[in-house]
């Protein structure tokens, strides 16, 4: 349980992070985007069932504290799991270049999918802009962030008592 | 014997994924609809009320760290910058002590004619930015004056030295969320004051990423960097002669039907602590002519 205390406590600063000071640390022109990368990272480290089942939170508190549609960012980050779920067949072994991969995959079917909700919505922005000025650069600016947060998530697992994970290649 | 190693894939745990998948879409959706209905206003206030003393601090902690950082890449630029300024200051005082016999002219003008300086009548409501949400998609600020504040939505939102900073764009119970001058999908109807006397009508578009811009000039109007742009009240959303801002550089190519300009608000958006809200003008609902 204390993971999950752990996750909560990451949320809410990520959330808080969001609201207040991270528009300063964009890079090329975006910010990170601390929730997915939080969620992704937890996917990989705690499996794709758990970061399911605390999707719907951070997609929730996300949502509520940046005054968007309640409900968007949790089909944004839908894919993560399903995406976590190559780690669990152990196709790859959990590395840091998995997490990277899974981030960008992530980071651009989120705008896809936010772009479509919103269209839907009759908030439609350009697609073409938004994908070429936010969602390109931001995949590099997430793959960055993830590279920096998940070593020391990867301790903080250890640490609980989690058993390492292997470097196997295969089944 | 089979001696390469063979993968059969494992259809479980994509079905778990996909059956997870299909939860998040029926949650997400039931969310949405009762979001677009107001049914989660209450407890986005309340989202709203319980991060805004949190994220103050760390606000100004994250002000202080990037001035810090900002200092150190530009320490050259910024002493360059700052002389620059002194001698613009310098020249503004002096036109200012030239212009004070005239305003008092004009000021007597106008009590004589019953004139009054139209932002003297109006009401305002002072409210302070509780959070931000700033990306390339998306710039709102979340104000502590909400729907019980007597707000209304698409009302004018200022800042302390009276330029826009944008309008009332979701209204909460006690919290407001203001879609700024740069969001992408603000418009605004504006004016560039071309010579003393003189404007020429444009829209304000924001965009996504990138700075906002004036379209629809017309060709051949007058219009150079430096020249300020203000609403034009067309439309009747917003009341006119509030200042936005200003013009950054001019693309007149002729072979467009129409001059685009690049513009820079005039309020810094990214700093703003306090504003007023601009209560005694409502928003026009004009439905078709």
């Amino acid at each position: 349980m204390r993971h999950r205390a752990l996750f909560l406590f990451l949320l809410a600063f990520a959330c808080l992070s969001r609201i207040s000071f991270l528009h300063h640390l964009e890079l090329i022109g975006v910010a990170p985007d601390p929730v997915l990368v939080l969620v992704a990272a937890w996917a990989l480290l705690w499996g794709p069932t758990e970061a399911a089942l605390l999707l719907p939170l951070a997609g929730l508190a996300s949502d509520l504290v940046q005054g968007g549609p309640v409900g968007l960012s949790i089909l944004g980050l839908m894919p993560i799991p399903l995406l976590a779920t190559f780690q669990e067949l152990r196709v790859m072994a959990v590395t840091l270049p998995l997490a990277v991969g899974v981030v960008a995959v992530a980071t651009m079917a989120q705008h896809l999918i936010t772009l479509s909700v919103r269209a839907a919505m009759g908030q439609g922005l350009p697609w073409g802009e938004v994908l070429t000025k936010e969602a390109v650069p931001e995949v590099l600016v997430n793959a960055l962030a993830i590279s920096i947060v998940y070593p020391p998530l990867q301790l903080v697992r250890r640490f609980l008592g989690f058993p390492p994970q292997g470097l196997t290649i295969g089944r | 014997m089979d001696i390469l190693p063979t993968f059969r894939p494992r259809s479980g745990p994509f079905l778990r994924a996909t059956l997870w998948g299909v939860a998040h879409i029926v949650l997400a959706s039931l969310l949405l609809l009762a979001s677009q209905k107001g049914a989660l206003d209450g407890l986005q206030d309340a989202a709203i009320w319980a991060m805004g003393p949190l994220a103050a601090p760390l606000r100004d902690l994250g002000d202080w760290g990037s001035d810090v950082a900002r200092g150190l890449l530009r320490r050259p630029q910024v002493i360059r910058e700052n002389e620059a300024l002194r001698q613009e200051v310098e020249q503004l005082r002096a036109q200012l002590a030239a212009q004070t016999d005239a305003g008092g002219r004009v000021r007597e003008l106008e009590s004589m004619m019953g004139l009054r300086a139209q932002r003297g009548q109006d009401e305002l409501l002072v409210a302070h930015v509780i959070a931000l949400h700033l990306d390339a998609s998306t710039q709102a600020i979340a104000i502590d004056r909400g729907q019980e504040d007597g707000l209304v939505k698409g009302m004018a939102v200022l800042s302390a030295q009276g330029s826009l900073v944008g309008t009332i764009s979701h209204l909460l119970p006690h919290h407001a969320w203001v879609t700024l001058v740069t969001d992408p999908r603000m418009r605004v109807n504006v004016a560039v004051q071309t010579t003393p006397g003189e404007e020429v009508w444009g829209i304000w578009l924001g965009q996504v990423g990138g700075g906002p811009t004036v379209d629809m000039l017309p060709q051949g109007a007058p219009i150079k960097a430096g020249q300020l742009v203000v609403t034009s009240g067309l439309g009747g959303q917003l009341p006119p002669g509030i200042l936005v801002g200003t013009i950054k550089s001019v693309d007149d190519n002729p072979q467009h039907i129409f001059v685009r300009a690049a513009v820079e608000p005039a309020a810094r958006l990214d700093r703003l602590r306090t504003v007023a809200v601009l209560t005694s003008h409502r928003p026009a609902e004009l439905g078709e002519p």
